[in-house]
């Protein structure tokens, strides 16, 4: 077999059958190219995703209730976090330019080190080793003064294949909307809150003859954001950020006989500035604060089977990470190393995972890691999942460093969780239809959250704990034959989590739900592919939201409902395909907030046209 | 916070929680135009600001007053209030406005005043008002009371905060704003022109008048920071507290209470006390008093604890202080200069102050 090498897996996702795994399916991925990652995994999987507008304003993802920098995001194995605050910000990544995506909800220590208390979102460039050549150009325009454009070239043969993607997003967002907060409730336009986007990514791979295979990559995304004034402000904004950052890395992956060998280095460089002036005619900037961070991440993996029964996993990372700012008193630098082990037993229907982890970082010492967990199958209608683990956040560079109120003697954020659950396919034999459901609760402890009070200067402080408790369901039906494809899937999740204590001892915050984290919330996601035609239609609803931490009943943010439909036809040609199809957001004209005073678009209209070439058809 | 052990062993505590609701205010209280009201600054861009009312007769409690009776948030970080025949003022310095409401009511019946950076409003007679604004180079907007708009400016110095009336003049703290200034500016009221500008310590923050007329300047002082990496801070000046005798223009007595870096989870906020004859100031660790006749540092502490806003009842003399989280409500402690026994309640995010209707 010529090339044929099954892709090695990281040992995060080899080790990880005991966790909630919510896989985004593919078809969605693709039909919403030109929209963002949070688009896409607000409706796919039980995360909620936290923004200050539409397109291009920041997009944090909150998992469980937890904080914006409690989920790790991970680029072909690299957490791509920011070290200034630890979040990544959803916005700057175009879902279009991953193959594959998933979540892993309450993913431990062990396996991805830092910043896991809600999850991981694992993104991969995976190659498709049957296309030949390919070339995908999709336009989209819409409502707002919203225009976007991508390219997509792909090339290859089993032996190489190389991919590239490029997109270009601007939008004026200046959507009407009805501001509750001033006398009147004056219907008015969103002003300064345009953006512009582009990015480039490309990927490689090549099998080599002695069946190794080697992978390089590159990420380009560049973003400038008007910001905007609160809902209720007469004073404009004349606010402007500016986000740039670069990613390049080389990975190696080779299975010898019984083991496999992964080793991969990468270099990132993010750089963000954000402006302000009193008036837009001044030439000098009131604030212009600049942050830069430049990590050098280095990551070996192995893998051994010892026998049928058991197998081995180590893992070894080096960090080399430096924050570049105006608001730090030095360049900052800071090296990490850790050490992990991983064992899985396989006993017919038991599986057991056990990991440990080592991290030596500077200044502090999250203590062991551990992660155990089983995983039961007692058929394929019935499997039970269960872990134990703990997990760690390092706290970050501005959270230790800025002036003023850094606190460089900060601990680490730390808390062990426990998450058990029941998934299964039901009709999964020979028909065409197959269900497939999972049903889970957790447990997450949370201490030393770090959050920035006013002592004698705003600072952070090792502020609450919290316990973060829940249920999450989901029920996908799907239906497949050679000319309808239909799927449908529904989320259901109960999240209350709740701050136990805080460091002083307020007995106003006490037993209080966290701000911005529903009690109840549900999506629904629908796609049917017949003959050419495709058509889509997304729900979410979440419940009432508190916005402060005493939950001041004033403060809270209702409800919303939001429902997005889609509808497109695929023309074919011989290698030759055209899709066009128009998309309604919003389309029940919804007037919410998901953070208070910032308000999100009413109803909004788009169409794209995609034109393809392949030279070898695909299984898009 | 320490301070919530420390009040327990100085006085007994009482907790009143009153749960704010159209019924229970309307019809226990004949209108608003009779009480104090909190000012709550809100947690900075999130729209949360608010205006708690406060009975002290009846020691009722009604939080978030503007939203209940109106409908809608107030706004961006509600610095100050001022009253003017009928109406309320309530100054959102975040929002850049200045809402208007029924004293009796508090519904509002027009349009905010609309005006960037605004602090304080003062009113001059029953036919103007004066509005500081400005966080660098500062005005003193003339406001007509009868049709509520802007119709004259006067220049005054950097970032304008609030003013103190004496006779026919208008004396304005000009703060430096984010820049520095050290000077009062004294407004004719009856040309709305500056009259004259008066030298204090560095970033003159708040003021009062006592009992023999003199007006007593809390300055926080200066810190610079140099424009270089690593931002060191190159000098701090010291905090002041400057006794001005206003119409001779001469000091009469000044005193270093600390310096500039104190400042940053407290407000540099003086009060007098209703007899007129001893003044409170704020300290990052507590509330101390000085006899406005004989002053002499550095006075004695009244009150231990960490606070963000003063006041005083002009009426019963008692001590307000605000305690203030930012992530979520605040406190208010009613307190005895006398004999330490205190009160508290739950109020607004962010409480730095509190005017008084008592008349």
């Amino acid at each position: 077999m010529i090339g044929e090498v099954t892709v090695l897996e990281t040992n995060a996702r080899y080790f990880c059958e005991d966790k909630a795994f919510f896989r985004v399916d593919r078809l969605p991925l693709s039909f919403n190219a030109n929209n963002s990652l949070g688009d896409i995994l607000v409706y796919q999987t039980p995360a909620m995703v936290r923004q200050y507008g539409p397109a291009g304003f920041l997009t944090s993802i909150s998992i469980r209730g937890t904080g914006t920098n409690h989920t790790q995001v991970n680029w072909n194995g690299f957490a791509i976090n920011s070290p200034t605050t630890g979040q990544a910000d959803l916005s700057l990544i175009p879902a279009g330019f991953m193959q594959q995506v998933d979540v892993i909800n309450g993913a431990s220590g062990t396996s991805f080190g830092s910043g896991t208390f809600g999850g991981t979102v694992n993104m991969v460039n995976k190659p498709d080793w049957e296309n030949r050549f390919s070339a995908e150009y999709t336009a989209d325009a819409g409502s707002f003064g919203t225009i976007s454009s991508r390219v997509k070239v792909q090339a290859g043969n089993h032996r190489w294949q190389y991919h590239a993607s490029f997109l270009y997003q601007h939008a004026d967002n200046d959507f009407p909307y009805a501001d509750r907060y001033k006398y009147g409730s004056p219907v008015t336009r969103r002003q300064h809150n345009a953006f512009d986007a582009a990015g480039l990514m490309q990927s490689f791979f090549l099998n080599l003859k002695d069946g190794s295979m080697l992978e390089a990559g590159s990420w380009y995304q560049q973003k400038v954001l008007e910001v905007p004034a609160l809902m209720g402000n007469y004073t404009a904004s004349n606010a402007l950020q500016k986000d740039s950052a670069f990613k390049i890395f080389l990975a190696y992956r080779k299975q010898f006989g019984k083991s496999g060998l992964m080793v991969r280095t990468a270099w990132f460089t993010d750089d963000l500035r954000y402006t302000d002036k009193i008036s837009s005619e001044d030439d000098v900037y009131l604030i212009d604060s600049k942050i830069g961070a430049r990590q050098l991440r280095n990551e070996a993996e192995y893998r051994y089977t010892l026998s049928e029964k058991i197998t081995l996993g180590a893992g070894a990372d080096y960090n080399s990470l430096n924050g570049i700012s105006s608001n730090y008193n030095t360049r900052i630098h800071e090296d990490e190393l850790a050490f992990s082990a991983f064992m899985k037993l396989n006993l017919g229907k038991w599986t057991g995972n056990l990991g440990l982890r080592k991290e030596f970082l500077e200044g502090t010492d999250p203590g062991l890691l551990y992660s155990f967990g089983w995983r039961y199958k007692a058929s394929e209608q019935l499997v039970f999942r269960t872990n134990l683990s703990n997990k760690f956040r390092k706290p970050s560079f501005n959270e230790k460093y800025w002036e003023p109120g850094g606190n460089p003697d900060l601990r680490p954020e730390m808390g062990w969780g426990i998450d058990a659950g029941a998934e299964g396919r039901l009709y999964s034999g020979s028909g065409p239809s197959s269900i497939r459901y999972s049903v889970g609760g957790f447990f997450q402890r949370i201490d030393n959250w770090i959050q920035w009070v006013i002592q004698d200067s705003l600072t952070p402080v090792e502020y609450k704990t919290v316990h973060a408790k829940g249920i999450e369901t989901e029920l996908v039906y799907q239906y497949k034959t050679e000319h309808v494809q239909f799927s449908s899937a529904l989320i259901y999740n109960l999240n209350r989590s709740v701050i136990v204590h805080t460091y002083d001892d307020n007995a106003l915050y006490e037993g209080k739900q966290l701000m911005y984290t529903p009690l109840h919330s549900g999506k629904m996601s629908n796609y049917v592919k017949w003959k050419g035609w495709m058509a889509g239609l997304n729900l979410h609803a979440s419940g009432k939201r508190e916005s402060v931490d005493s939950n001041d009943e004033s403060l809270r943010l209702p409800g919303y409902f939001i429902a997005d439909a889609m509808t497109g036809y695929e023309k074919k040609f011989k290698s030759f395909s055209i899709v066009t199809g128009f998309r309604i957001e919003n389309l029940l004209n919804a007037q919410y907030e998901i953070i208070r005073a910032y308000p999100m678009p009413g109803r909004a209209y788009y169409i794209t046209v995609s034109a393809r070439f392949d030279k070898h058809h695909t299984n898009y | 916070m320490k301070i919530k052990k420390i009040f327990l062993t100085l006085a007994p505590v009482a907790m009143f929680l009153v749960a704010c609701g159209e019924e229970e205010s309307k019809n226990e209280l004949s209108g608003y135009r009779y009480g104090v009201f909190i000012l709550n600054e809100g947690s900075y861009l999130s729209n949360n600001g608010s205006v708690s009312y406060f009975n002290p007769d009846s020691a009722t409690l009604v939080n978030n007053l503007f939203e209940t009776i109106n409908g809608r948030p107030l706004g961006d970080v509600v610095q100050s209030m001022g009253f003017a025949g009928d109406k309320a003022y309530i100054v959102v310095n975040g929002s850049g406005k200045v809402e208007i409401v029924d004293r009796e009511t508090f519904e509002t019946e027009t349009e905010p005043i609309l005006a960037s950076y605004p602090r304080y409003f003062l009113a001059v007679d029953s036919q103007k008002g004066y509005l500081t604004s400005g966080n660098m180079q500062g005005y003193v907007y003339v406001i007509d009371l009868e049709n509520d708009r802007i119709r004259d400016s006067i220049q005054v110095g950097f970032g304008p905060e609030n003013m103190v009336k004496l006779g026919n003049y208008i004396y304005v703290a000009n703060s430096g704003g984010w820049g520095l200034d050290s000077t009062l500016s004294i407004i004719d009221t009856g040309n709305d022109r500056v009259a004259g500008t008066l030298a204090v310590g560095d970033v003159p923050s708040d003021m009062a008048l006592d009992n023999d007329n003199d007006l007593w300047v809390y300055c926080k002082g200066y810190a610079m920071y140099s424009s270089n990496p690593p931002y060191d801070l190159i000098s701090e000046t010291p905090s002041r507290l400057v006794e001005i005798n206003p119409v001779t223009h001469t000091i009469l007595w000044e005193g270093i209470v600390g310096s500039a870096g104190d400042y940053a989870g407290t407000l540099p906020k003086l009060a007098v006390g209703s007899d007129g004859a001893v003044l409170f100031f704020l300290r990052p660790d507590g509330v101390y008093r000085i006899d406005a006749g004989n002053p002499s540092l550095p006075g004695e502490r009244v009150l231990e604890g960490s606070f963000y806003g003063l006041e005083v009842n002009p009426l019963t003399g008692d001590l307000y202080v605000f305690q203030s989280s930012f992530t979520g409500n605040g406190t208010m402690f009613i307190v005895d200069p006398v004999t330490g026994d205190s009160e508290s309640f739950t109020v607004g995010i962010g409480p730095s102050g509190a005017v008084f209707n008592l008349k």
